[in-house]
């Protein structure tokens, strides 16, 4: 089936006007397939890493949400071993109103806020909550080691 | 190159009514040469001056603008006391005004070395008249060198020297030359904006004549022809098979892309993530040709004279404020220059607060007070934009804001739920029919609630009259949409409808 409108609007927008910190680019074979860079935000034990993540569109989009995960392995309570993400905006709470982009820019805030009170990685979140200074050390420790450049 | 000649050849490029308002560079160059033959007349080359001053403004610790009498004075406080070289003489370069009379002038103040009375420099006591100072500055000035001297044999011992002194003596010497030099600069740059003013007043009175010409070609086919559209209600039995009509002379779809190409090249101001913001003068003028280049096929499918003649005017008010980004850059670029110019062949430093008026604008409590030498409006083009952001652009609608946030498509037929928030019907009955009861927008329970009533007619009508081939197509895919998804929910997908065995 042809590819909607509103898909064809955003990828022309996310390649000419990217987010900062924020790459996604479709695959040539799959134009709802999309290879996507995100850069950990300064401040957070992510700086300085640059974490890439797939992200498609259903058949349903936007009525329903993209499905979204990392490829980058990483230390962080919201995000469990196969890159899965716990964001509310990608469950329940999405909005046909939301975009690649604001969803995109949702998952790098994310890596500024972690949430241990609602974890997807029970270990790491509990880590965090019993010892957020030697946790953010490991998660400075993956970043360096999974995800520079 | 040297700055005065690349300065005059760029002048030579613009309109004379802009030329004729430039700052006077050489004017301003040879004034300053007379300002360090009036400093060498009374013995202060640069090099001296530079002693004396750095000298004041170790004593000094700041120097700060201080309201006496009606006059901004930079007068010296804090003097550090017992300091062994405190009878040294202090030259302190600073700026008096009197609305907007600047007045430059060098106070010196020294210490005799034998009278015993407390010191206290920050003296603010003038002698009364011009003809005074004139007289006794002279002769002062002679004592100024003598003492100079003096102090020099006296460094060694200097210890001594620094218990006796302690009476202060302070002359005030008004600089002719120099008070020329901001005289001229400060009436061209109060005149500047004066006639940065009355440009604007002009170009917002050819703005508003403009869009009045520009609206009535762009005007929906309604207009001129009012047979060829019949409003759609909710009575109206007809609603259903009514079509926005195509046909009508005008111009609005070209005026549209006219409109569209503008903004879309971003003449003056990006608008993009990473480049934000007002563009150098070659970055505009690089974009203002690449979109007259576009719009030149454009101009020939424009129908109505009145359009050509106003497509003209558009381009030339845009060629206007290009003239005038260039001329404003110019004369900043000048009056730093001269400035810098100043200091550095005098050795008279500009206090910072009159340089700072270049550097950006000054916050807001202060600005009326320390702007001693008017600042050049140097916010004009950018206000010029704006104005055809806000009166000519919007003259004809943009399909972008009366889209259907879900599809990107024009919202048509337009659904208005309780929460204000706008789809079209197509998006509006997926989500009734994936039972989503939450506004897209604002999650409030709203979607469910909605039915026929919740058609917003009046914009229906103007959509179909404003974008008459935008509602049509978007008419169709709606019923081919719902005729596919009806196929489907009676289990026959539509690619596999029709299948020969």
């Amino acid at each position: 089936m042809a590819l909607p409108k509103r898909i064809i609007k955003e990828t022309e927008r996310l390649v000419a006007d990217p987010a900062p910190g924020i790459t996604a680019a479709p695959h040539e074979e799959n134009l709802r397939y999309f290879d996507v860079t995100i850069q950990g935000p300064d401040g957070s034990p992510f700086q300085q890493g640059v974490f890439h993540l797939e992200l498609f569109l259903p058949e349903e989009y936007p009525m329903s949400p993209p499905k979204v995960r990392f490829l980058t392995k990483i230390y962080h309570p919201n995000i469990d071993k196969l890159g899965r993400i716990c964001l509310d905006i990608l469950k329940d709470k999405w909005s046909p109103a939301l975009q690649i982009r604001t969803v995109l820019l949702s998952v790098q805030a994310l890596l500024s806020a972690p949430n241990p009170d609602d974890p997807l990685a029970t270990d790491v979140a509990k880590h965090y909550k019993e010892n957020e200074k030697d946790a953010q050390r490991v998660s400075r420790e993956w970043t360096e080691k999974y995800a520079s450049q | 190159m040297h700055f005065s000649k690349t300065y005059s050849q760029l002048l030579l490029t613009l309109p004379p009514e802009l030329r004729d308002n430039a700052i006077e560079y050489r004017q301003l160059k040879k004034l300053i040469n007379q300002v360090v033959n009036e400093l060498d007349s009374l013995g202060l080359s640069p090099s001296v001056l530079q002693q004396l001053l750095e000298h004041g403004e170790t004593v000094d610790g700041s120097t700060r603008l201080e309201k006496i009498d009606g006059k901004w004075t930079a007068a010296i406080s804090n003097v550090k006391e017992g300091q062994d070289d405190s009878h040294k003489p202090i030259v302190v370069y600073e700026i008096a005004s009197k609305s907007t009379y600047l007045e430059p002038r060098l106070r010196l103040s020294f210490k005799h070395p034998h009278d015993s009375s407390q010191s206290d420099v920050s003296f603010t006591a003038k002698p009364s008249s011009p003809e005074d100072l004139q007289t006794v500055s002279g002769s002062i000035l002679h004592a100024l060198q003598l003492h100079s001297v003096a102090f020099e044999n006296e460094a060694l011992t200097s210890h001594d020297i620094s218990r006796e002194t302690d009476a202060t003596q302070e002359l005030i010497i008004p600089l002719r030359s120099d008070t020329a030099f901001f005289q001229l600069l400060t009436s061209a740059l109060s005149s500047l904006s004066g006639h940065f003013n009355a440009l604007h007043v002009n170009f917002n009175s050819t703005l508003t004549a403009l869009a009045t010409s520009i609206s009535s070609a762009a005007r929906p086919a309604s207009s001129s022809d009012p047979k060829s559209f019949s409003a759609y209600s909710l009575a109206a039995s007809n609603a259903s098979t009514l079509r926005p009509s195509s046909g009508g002379k005008s111009d609005l779809y070209t005026w549209r892309e006219v409109f569209q190409l503008y903004v879309e090249a971003e003449v003056f101001e990006g608008v993009g993530e990473t480049s934000r913001g007002e563009r150098s003068v070659e970055e505009a003028e690089r974009r203002l040709k690449l979109f007259v280049g576009r719009i030149e096929d454009k101009k020939r499918t424009l129908k109505l004279t009145g359009s050509k003649e106003a497509l003209d005017v558009f381009l030339k008010i845009n060629l206007f404020i290009l003239d005038i980004k260039k001329f404003q850059f110019a004369n900043a670029e000048a009056t730093r220059k001269i400035l810098k110019k100043h200091t550095k062949r005098t050795a008279l430093p500009i206090p910072p607060h009159l340089l700072s008026n270049w550097n950006g604008p000054l916050p807001e409590s202060s600005s009326s007070d320390l702007a001693l030498i008017p600042q050049p409006p140097s916010t004009l083009p950018r206000l010029l934009v704006q104005a055809i952001g806000e009166t000519l652009l919007p003259v004809v609608p943009h399909i972008d804001d009366y889209a259907c946030l879900i599809c990107t498509s024009i919202a048509f037929k337009p659904i208005r739920l309780s929460c204000t928030h706008l789809f079209c019907v197509r998006c509006l009955v997926k989500l009734q029919k994936r039972g989503k009861a939450s506004c897209p927008m604002c999650r409030a329970p709203t979607v469910l609630k909605a039915d026929r009533t919740n058609v917003d007619y009046a914009l229906l009508n103007f959509m179909s009259d404003w974008f008459p081939r935008e509602s049509r197509a978007k008419l169709r895919a709606n019923e081919r949409e719902a005729a596919q998804e009806e196929l489907e929910e009676l289990g026959l997908s539509g690619s596999q409808g029709c299948s020969i065995m």
